[in-house]
């Protein structure tokens, strides 16, 4: 068994090492490309050494505070950052591409026993970022509580911290492979996917919605002269607090903060984390288990033909690059980050009517959305955000079929100009819905400025498309657009540009409006300025292109070889 | 002579190591030209090179006599590629990545939707046709990239290793097809490591060795430069060096 988890260990090791030297890098650009993608990681390592010794520290007071009575805030800091280190631990594994379940079945073909496998995998946990800086905490509280003079309570402690460890090793395991599980059939995959894309940010959005108050109400109550009431209703909050009495990090808590002569207090809280302990890793060792027994993936996609819509030519472009935008359309709508573009700015869009219709208004990190043209001009430009991921990083959508594109009667100019027009597609979908559904579910306000809103986009996005074709070619990254979170990602550097250049593409629009409408108070010239901007806009772009396609002239060989 | 491929000190280097170190290769149009060489020889680079995949680091092409560089979209309008890494889009469908190549070299929908019909069902993928290619095992993503790369009827095809993974039914048909393919005027450059493949259908060969040509001509005049008898394995092991002693270990 030894010999076992020494092969592990070194395993680990070996490709941490290789991942940081051997880069692969074919020319000076790539190398700086992958650099800058290694310069996070690389912080966060460094930072982490910094972070377990103020958390040990942390620890040790709060041991001591807790011991002598003194101090109990650092104690209470520890149960918070637990509580987050566990919810780290659900949401880790799924956003967050380090921990694949399925390298284990690799292994299946060396002589290891699986209970060894099982163990290398919820050991491997340990790795984790969030684990290791739960480990410095735990491990000194005892520490301090004992050098307070509260030996007992210091060994409870210990007892509970090793239980809490298990739990959140337990726990990653566990919700890693019943990830591989809930993945191993890929259309499955695509679906579940899509969902957890488009329901993780707007869990963000439940409070608001649950405590959300009529504007009536509130009315009422303030001429009544009383504070409106933020909460939720009774039974919720009633069974919310129950349950937060169960969880691992309130329990070591209660075991930690034990007083001595109170040994019900204890042993009650340190059963409970055990049995959770026991519980978890058992499941953890049945879904490990069940993903070694069942590894393949099962069943084909298909896909509709949608008659003869994609066998026709986009007006204005030549056949080649007509064929480029249609793929890239429906290669970005066969995945499940492709299509949360369309669904979540349509699912927000919806949230923020319900919560408009029932408060008044939508106040979003500082500005009042309270009118459908507000609504829609704020839904409409986090659509032409919401692709910055595809289109600052628009050749890995085609992997391998980039290197088809270059076997193909192709110029580079039907590339790009195909690449852009395929981007401005999937970005012009969720937009003109959200600006059509806005319309209709708060209509009203100058038809001018409504006007004014789709030259304003159009503007935006043209000045976009060249930087985006230039930071994809710079910053090229391999991703898989079936995953969420930083794997579907485009390189962090072509996303940082890509959003300035977005933001320096949109002002001229923001500021001709505001001209308009607050320094001439005609918002009827709204329109006709912002079309003379589109013209001019059309021609920077135009201009920007020819060096742009020189760039990806000068990396295409890069590129081929990338995806 | 006609040439459909012509290279004059054909070089192409990766930092400090030759990948193709110089290379004349004449390709007679009308031929079924086999390329041959160990595993790392320079075969897929030569190939990446005269298909515009990589740019050469020295000398000169001719492909079907145009200059690939100079003119790249004219010489891939008149030639079909099956890549080593077979280059498909993972999220089509087979029928959709067709229909891609065939949009891309502006063919008639009449044409492209018969011509896919008659491909997808010589490479007997008809009942594929509408599943992602990503679904696809090796065999199927092989017969797919064969028939994108003769969706266009090109007059030259470069083929790596083409028949590796195809089973015996589709591989008799696929060898067919390029035998009639030839007859009717059209080129092949392929390259294999199964070398029985190289020797029944290949009319020319070119032996490549640490990125130099060793050997190049018909088959008949490369043979007839070694001993009588001697089976293109045998002639192949004598041009690239590559007899060793035979390992007997004796803890296996």
């Amino acid at each position: 068994m030894t010999r076992i988890f020494r092969a592990f260990l070194w395993l680990r090791w070996r490709v941490l090492v290789n991942s940081l030297e051997r880069t692969g890098a074919r020319d000076t650009i790539e190398r700086f490309s992958l650099a800058t993608e290694k310069l996070g990681p690389i912080m966060a390592l460094v930072l982490l050494v910094p972070s377990s010794f103020a958390l040990a520290a942390l620890g040790l007071i709060a041991g001591h505070g807790t011991a002598t009575g003194e101090w109990l805030l650092p104690m209470a800091l520890v149960r918070y950052f637990l509580l987050a280190s566990t919810a780290f631990t659900l949401i880790g594994p799924i956003i967050l591409p380090m921990r694949d379940g399925g390298n284990a079945i690799r292994f299946l073909l060396l002589p290891i026993p699986r209970l060894a496998l099982y163990m290398a995998h919820v050991t491997a946990a340990l790795a984790d970022p969030w684990v290791l800086l739960t480990m410095p905490p735990l491990a000194t509280i005892p520490i301090g509580l004992a050098a307070g003079g509260r030996l007992l309570s210091a060994a409870s402690a210990l007892i509970a911290g090793t239980a809490f460890l298990l739990i959140i090793i337990g726990l990653t395991s566990l919700i890693s492979s019943a990830i591989h599980l809930l993945l191993r059939d890929r259309r499955r995959s695509d679906l579940v996917m899509l969902f957890l894309v488009v329901a993780l940010p707007m869990l963000g959005l439940v409070p608001t919605i649950v405590t959300a108050q009529r504007a009536s109400e509130r009315i009422a109550e303030k001429s009544a002269g009383r504070r409106p009431s933020p909460h939720a209703p009774a039974v919720m909050e009633i069974a919310a607090r129950r349950a937060y009495a169960y969880l691992p990090s309130e329990l070591y808590t209660k075991v930690a903060t034990a007083g001595t002569g109170t040994r019900r207090s204890v042993v009650f809280p340190l059963a409970g984390l055990a049995a959770i302990a026991f519980a978890v890793q058992a499941l953890g060792f049945g879904a490990f288990k069940r993903m070694l027994d069942m590894p393949q993936s099962l069943g084909a996609r298909r896909a509709g033909a949608f008659g003869g819509l994609w066998s026709r030519r986009i007006p204005g472009l030549t056949p080649a690059a007509s064929a480029v935008a249609l793929a890239h359309v429906r290669l970005a709508m066969r995945t499940p980050r492709g299509r949360s573009m369309l669904a979540a700015p349509l699912l927000m869009l919806l949230v923020f009517g319900f919560l408009i219709r029932r408060t008044g208004e939508m106040p979003f990190v500082g500005v009042r959305i309270d009118t459908g043209l507000s609504l829609a001009t704020f839904m409409a430009f986090i659509s032409v955000l919401s692709i910055l991921p595809f289109a600052m990083n628009q050749f890995a959508i085609d992997k391998a079929g980039f290197t088809r594109q270059m076997l193909l009667p192709l110029s580079l100019g039907e590339l790009l100009a195909g690449k852009a027009v395929g981007n401005g597609l999937v970005a012009a979908l969720p937009a003109v819905c959200c600006f059509a559904l806005s319309a209709v579910l708060f209509p009203g306000g100058s038809p001018a400025l409504w006007l004014a809103l789709l030259i304003a986009l159009a503007a935006t996005y043209i000045l976009v498309a060249p930087v985006a074709a230039a930071l994809s070619a710079v910053f090229p990254r391999s991703v898989d657009l079936s995953s969420i979170g930083n794997g579907s990602n485009a390189h962090q550097a072509a996303g940082l540009l890509g959003l300035l250049s977005f933001v320096v593409s949109a002002a001229p629009s923001a500021l001709l409006a505001l001209f308009a409408v607050h320094l001439l108070h005609r918002p009827e010239f709204t329109p006709l300025l912002l079309a003379v901007w589109l013209v001019a806009a059309w021609i920077v772009s135009r201009l920007l292109f020819i060096p742009v396609r020189r760039l990806v002239a000068s990396r295409c060989e890069t590129l081929a070889q990338y995806y | 002579m006609e040439f459909a491929v012509e290279t004059r000190g054909l070089a192409r280097t990766f930092g400090s190591l030759r990948a193709v170190d110089g290379i004349d290769l004449h390709v007679p149009t009308g031929s079924f030209y086999g390329f041959l060489g160990p595993n790392g020889a320079g075969k897929s680079t030569t190939i990446k090179c005269l298909t515009g995949l990589l740019r050469p680091t020295a000398g000169d092409m001719r492909i079907l006599g145009i200059d690939p560089i100079a003119d790249p979209v004219s010489v891939k309008r008149r030639i079909g590629v099956v890549p080593e890494d077979l280059a498909l889009f993972e999220r089509l469908t087979a029928s959709e990545m067709l229909m891609f190549i065939g949009q891309v070299h502006g063919m008639a929908d009449e044409t492209f939707k018969s011509r896919s019909a008659d491909l997808l069902s010589l490479m007997d993928l008809n009942s594929a046709a509408t599943t992602l290619v990503a679904d696809f095992s090796h065999g199927m993503r092989k017969k797919l990239a064969l028939a994108a790369a003769l969706l266009p009827a090109p007059r030259l095809l470069f083929l790596d290793e083409p028949f590796e993974g195809i089973d015996a039914v589709a591989s008799r048909q696929i060898k067919d097809l390029l035998h009639s393919f030839v007859a009717r005027g059209g080129t092949i450059f392929l390259t294999s490591h199964i070398l029985e493949i190289v020797e029944r259908l290949s009319t020319h060969i070119g032996v490549i060795a640490q990125g130099r040509l060793v050997a190049q001509g018909s088959l008949a005049d490369v043979r007839s430069g070694a001993a009588v008898g001697k089976t293109l394995e045998e002639l192949f092991i004598d041009l690239v060096g590559g007899e060793r002693a035979a390992a007997d270990f004796d803890w296996l």
